[in-house]
């Protein structure tokens, strides 16, 4: 059989293997060169094996079942990426950056040299109690993100609680907040949005 | 899996309702949307790149486009043609970033040991043997042969999927098909033969 005729035929052959509409003239000629063409029906065939395999991936595909934890998996990575969003926000640098920057060296000296003066000492894993958080811990579950900071100066660390109210995706989706929301919203006596929960809350206003 | 793969255009009402609900900002609403679509979501990102961990991630992944679009999507609408474009979009930018790391290791392990016993190929194997060829495949070529054979979508379907003509997604197919048969041709013909075939005549024993 001439190769060029194998050639202007398989794409044919091919289509006719796969399912694709071919038209009739052309399948019946595909067809007739098929008769005397060895080459091209091992070719279809080895096709045709392919197909088969295919389908049997489909069945497993069909029969794989999700993960049982998949939703606490999507509850996880929502907190994880609220949790991002919060702090590439902190290290945006500000219009007066070198101002502020100033402004917070001379602040960290001040703080550094009060406990120096008292005799403690200054070195900064020292300004945390044994068995203390490191400040700035983000962690949360119910749509509010604590933000732990500790105060160096004092007797102890004194943990200030701040609560970071994330944007929709942590308090639309977890239901414990939107129900404190909604108390809140009523123990404000009608100030909040309480149709839509999204009232004041603890801590400050909704940021937008 | 009833309907996951057929109800491309049809409007559902429930769904409709979830996704009211989700504009609405109801948590549990989007709870409901997450099992209810789930399936569907994952059988299309396990076809795309066969391996679980990463379509669990890739779950993940839509969901969450699904939350940030839901004032965006339509409620008379299905939201699975949305939800698979979504999902094969990821799976495609997963595949491109790791393209060389494709096929599943137990393959590859398997692959390097001699096969013990001759014949036709176990069910099991022919399945892993057909995976790592269909992983070997350009990332375009890869992606259409999955949508049409492993997800049984049709010709329209998947051009709406991957925003082509459906001739190009026919070209694709008939490309694919070919190259695939070839892979495996090649895997046959490399394949270590079974201990227990006597050397061929002129040989070395």
């Amino acid at each position: 059989m001439n190769p060029r005729s194998c050639h202007r035929h398989q794409d044919v052959l091919t289509d006719l293997e796969a399912g694709l509409e071919v038209g009739g003239r052309d399948a019946d000629r595909a067809h007739a060169h098929l008769e005397g063409c060895e080459i091209c029906r091992r070719r279809i065939e080895a096709t045709a094996l392919a197909i088969v395999g295919l389908g049997r991936l489909r069945a497993e595909v069909e029969a794989a079942e999700p993960s049982p934890t998949a939703w606490e998996q999507l509850q996880r990575r929502v907190i994880g990426e609220a949790a991002a969003r919060v702090a590439p926000s902190r290290r945006r640098m500000p219009v007066g950056f070198p101002m502020l920057s100033s402004l917070t060296a001379a602040l960290l000296l001040v703080a550094l040299a009060i406990p120096v003066s008292t005799g403690r000492s200054a070195a900064p894993q020292q300004l945390l109690e044994p068995g203390t958080r490191p400040p700035a811990v983000v962690s949360g579950t119910d749509g509010r993100l604590p933000v732990e900071l500790v105060r160096p100066e004092g007797d102890g660390p004194a943990p200030l609680l701040f609560e970071l109210l994330v944007s929709d995706p942590v308090d639309a989706i977890q239901p414990a907040a939107r129900a404190r929301a909604a108390e809140d919203c009523s123990a404000t006596d009608g100030q909040g949005d309480c149709s839509t929960g999204t009232g004041p809350l603890p801590g400050g206003p909704r940021p937008t | 899996m009833e309907g996951w793969a057929t109800g491309l255009t049809e409007a559902d009402t429930e769904s409709a309702t979830l996704l009211a609900g989700m504009r609405d900002g109801d948590p549990a609403a989007f709870e409901s949307f997450f099992y209810r679509y789930q399936r569907v979501v994952f059988a299309t990102a396990l076809g795309l790149v066969g391996e679980r961990a990463t379509a669990e991630e890739i779950v993940c992944d839509a969901f969450l486009r699904a939350y940030a679009s839901r004032a965006t999507l339509d409620p008379a609408r299905s939201p699975v043609p949305w939800l698979q474009r979504v999902t094969v979009n990821l799976a495609i930018s997963h595949l491109r970033r790791h393209r060389f790391i494709t096929a599943p290791i137990d393959d590859l392990v398997h692959g390097a040991l001699p096969r013990t016993t001759p014949g036709p190929l176990e069910r099991r194997e022919t399945e892993l043997y057909v995976e790592s060829c269909l992983a070997r495949l350009p990332v375009p070529l890869r992606a259409v042969l999955a949508l049409r054979y492993l997800l049984d979508l049709s010709i329209a379907e998947i051009a709406a999927i991957l925003d082509e003509t459906p001739s190009t997604v026919k070209h694709r197919i008939r490309s694919g098909l070919t190259r695939l048969r070839d892979e495996i041709a090649d895997e046959e013909a490399g394949r270590p033969l079974p201990v227990n075939v006597p050397p061929l005549r002129g040989e070395p024993e």
